[in-house]
Parts: structure tokens; C-alpha cells; sequence
């Protein structure tokens, strides 16, 4: 939907934004400075952090990088919800408006949460998934779309996108999506695969709300519903498709298996797991490992990253039944990582 | 906080420019205030109008690049001699 936003949100918001771009440029002269040789480090994460940080820390530059990005992550959740107020008054009877339409949002008055959601702040974002009663269009809108996007250089829906049309299956019948958000992949299956059945599931009600105004919006009819991944309360064998994006860097390691068990469990036979994330540490050199560990495990708010992008997603999905199991990145950058698993024919 | 981005060597050059850009921000809020409150005066503007205006596309460049001169100048007052040569 169209909205604007007032003088001060918008000015924040594009502070922000450039300072995270523009602080970028110390980086490649904080390397130079460092001069490793990444076929002389340590492979394994800890020894990284223990032969690299050092070295980088005591470099003034990085210490002021390091600063601005600690303060935008430390922000962009308070500034975004604060530009949010400031247009409270002349959107909110839009949003809930949106909020009629074709699609529907099953939620659960009795939801269990698992212990790594609930309360947990993603990304040092101030408020959690639910910390908001709009927190869907902060996140969705203000957030990914105002702050993030410009950092990846405004392509971070077609990267999304790339994730579906990974998938080996052409129109399939019933597709599910886990851990949907305020639908930013959703909106790219829905792209890939316009005549299938969709259905999207996420633990936060906010975030699925923000899902529904966006296919309300475009006429889309998406079975919403509020679950865990790994507790979808389905009935067995009924998808062609069960995929997500971005989800498993977030979960602990036993989650994904239990993820990967239950969309298992609703596949049809001979129907396939498709799951986008972010790139595996083996895929990195030494020093560009470090940087991703430092800057996303240690300094990123994201606890469980370095679980994920150390465990062969592939042999997770051969361990909770899948037959056949690949994981690897897309393109030249190899960025994202995709599993592909297919379910036996008959299970 | 127990691995500080900035250490004792940073603190003057942090105090620097941290008072340069307290004082850029005061003249220009009192800059605006002062330009929105004649305006108003005048018969120009209501009192909204600035919270409300949105940016034509050479406004924004205009601000798109100001604003990017003013991240620079702040980034290399943060590492000005920063490095040993």
C-alpha cells in the first residue's frame, strides 16, 4: 500500500541507511591492513576468532566500523517503530482494511512457542517478532524494505525468488511455505508458482498479518496460519512442496531436524523440501569465514548462524528420511544455499 | 561492555567530531525552526506543511548527497590519523 513518511522517520531512516552503506568503505582497507593469507588460517570458526580478532580489533578503523554497524543494528528497530508512530493516524485504517480480502489467517489461542522464539530480539532488533501491534509492516515495510534493501543493493526480493525457482517441480498442486514473516518469500513462490494452493505458516501473528495485507492487497488467496515448523498440526501427505527462506540460520540444530522431519511427514511421496539460507562456511575462504562469523554470529544477533553454516543441511534432511538430499549455493556467488530434498515415492 | 568498539587512544578524536556535529545539528535546528516559524508567520506555510512535505526527485537527490557528504565527513573525522603512516 502507498503511504509516506513524515520528515523525521524518513530523514532517520535515510541516515541510517547511508551510514551502514557508506561505513562499508573501511572495511576493504582494514583487510588490506590485516594482510592475511586466508590459506594460512585455521578453518575451524574458534581458532578463526582467536588468530583474526585480535589483529582486528587493535586496528582503529575497524573499531569505528565496528561502531556503526553496532549502532545501526542497536537502532534500526527503535527508529523504524518511531517513524511508524509518526504516520500511526493516516495508515492504520489502511492496514486494517487490508486485512479483509481473500486470504485468511488461521491463529492458535493456544500456541506453544519453542524456547528459541519466544522473547528472542533477531538481529538486535528492539521489540522481538511481536514487540509492536503493527511489527509486520515495521519489519516487512520499514525495515526490509527502507533499510535492508538498499545494503544488498536492492535485489534482496529477487534473491528471494531465486530460492523457488530452484524448486524441480513445475505447477505444483498444494505448496507450503514455513516460517513465511511478513511474506517478502511468499510473495516470490507466489511469483514462481501462480497456480498453486499456497499456504504459509509463522509463529509471529504480527508478522502473518502483514503476509495477509500484501496478498489482500494483490488478490491472492494464501492459507495463513500461525504454527512452528516443526508442530505444523497438518494432516500427513498432502503438499507437492514445503520450502522456506532465511529460517534455519535462526532455529537451533535440533529444530531443523524436527523442521525437516515434519515436512517430511506432509509431503506426498515423491514431493520435495526446498530451504534458502544463507551461504555454508566450507564455501568461504579462511579470512572471509571469519568475517561472516564475526560480523553475524558474534556481533549480528544471530546465535545460532554458526550451527547452521558448519552442519551439512543435506545430511540433516538424509537423517530425517529424505532419500535424496543436495545442498549448495545458487550462481557465481553461491549465495543463497539451497537444500533440495525429495521424499521417496513410497514412505 | 566488556570489548569496547572505542578504547582510550579513540576518545579525543570520538570528542571531536562528536562537537562538531552537536554544532552543525544545532545551527541547522535552529536554522529550521527559525525559517518554519516565519513561513508560518507569513501566511506561507501551515504549521504542518514541512512533517508532511514529501521530496521531489531533485530534492532528493540533493539530499541523497548532502547526506552522504555529512556520513563522510563524520566516518573521516572518526580515522583521521587514525593509522600510523
Amino acid at each position: 500500500m502507498d503511504y509516506s513518511l513524515h520528515q523525521r522517520g524518513r530523514a532517520s531512516i535515510d541516515f541510517l541507511s547511508d551510514l551502514r552503506n557508506l561505513s562499508d568503505r573501511l572495511e576493504p582497507r582494514t583487510d588490506a591492513r590485516a594482510g592475511f593469507n586466508p590459506d594460512e588460517l585455521p578453518v575451524e570458526p574458534e581458532a578463526l576468532q582467536k588468530q583474526v580478532t585480535p589483529v582486528l580489533e587493535s586496528d582503529p578503523e575497524f573499531r569505528v566500523l565496528r561502531m556503526c554497524r553496532d549502532w545501526t543494528l542497536e537502532q534500526h528497530g527503535q527508529i523504524a517503530m518511531d517513524s511508524f508512530e509518526e504516520i500511526r493516524a493516516d495508515i492504520e485504517p489502511g492496514l486494517q482494511a487490508l486485512q479483509a480480502g481473500p486470504s485468511k489467517i488461521k491463529y492458535d489461542g493456544q500456541l506453544n512457542a519453542p524456547a528459541y522464539w519466544d522473547g528472542y530480539e533477531f538481529h538486535k532488533s528492539s521489540g522481538g517478532w511481536d514487540g509492536h501491534d503493527y511489527m509486520g509492516f515495521v519489519h516487512g515495510e520499514l525495515i526490509h524494505r527502507r533499510m535492508v534493501n538498499p545494503n544488498f543493493a536492492g535485489i534482496i526480493y529477487a534473491i528471494r525468488k531465486s530460492v523457488a525457482e530452484a524448486a524441480p517441480l513445475t505447477n505444483p498442486a498444494k505448496v507450503l511455505e514455513v516460517g513465511c514473516c511478513s511474506g517478502q518469500y511468499t510473495q516470490g513462490v507466489a511469483e514462481v508458482f501462480p497456480d498453486s494452493e499456497l499456504w504459509a505458516c509463522d509463529l509471529s501473528a504480527r508478522q502473518l498479518e502483514q503476509a495477509q495485507r500484501y496478498a489482500n492487497e494483490h488478490n491472492l488467496k494464501w492459507k495463513l496460519f500461525q504454527a512452528a515448523g516443526e508442530n505444523l498440526g497438518l494432516a500427513d501427505e498432502q503438499f507437492d512442496l514445503v520450502t522456506s527462506y532465511a529460517m534455519f540460520h535462526e532455529i537451533p540444530l535440533d529444530a531443523s531436524l524436527a523442521n525437516l522431519k515434519e515436512y517430511l511427514r506432509v509431503l506426498k511421496p515423491g514431493g520435495y523440501a526446498v530451504v534458502g539460507d544463507v551461504k555454508a562456511y566450507h564455501a568461504y575462504n579462511n579470512y572471509e569465514r571469519w568475517k561472516n562469523d564475526y560480523w553475524n554470529q558474534l556481533h549480528g544477533g544471530d546465535p545460532f548462524w554458526r550451527d547452521y553454516a558448519t552442519n551439512n543441511l543435506a545430511d540433516i534432511a538424509l537423517e530425517a528420511g529424505f532419500t535424496e538430499a543436495n545442498w549448495q549455493g545458487l550462481g557465481e556467488r553461491q549465495y543463497p544455499f539451497v537444500l533440495i530434498a525429495k521424499k521417496g515415492a513410497a514412505s | 561492555m566488556s570489548n569496547p568498539n572505542l578504547r582510550t587512544v579513540d576518545m579525543d578524536r570520538l570528542g571531536q567530531a562528536l562537537l562538531t556535529l552537536t554544532k552543525e545539528l544545532w545551527v541547522t535546528k535552529d536554522r529550521l525552526r527559525t525559517l518554519e516559524a516565519a513561513l508560518v508567520d507569513s501566511g506561507t506555510l501551515t504549521p504542518d506543511a514541512v512533517e508532511r512535505y514529501q521530496p521531489n526527485e531533485k530534492l532528493s537527490l540533493e539530499l541523497n548527497n548532502e547526506r552522504a557528504q555529512l556520513i563522510n565527513q563524520l566516518l573521516d573525522t572518526l580515522t583521521l590519523d587514525s593509522i600510523d603512516p
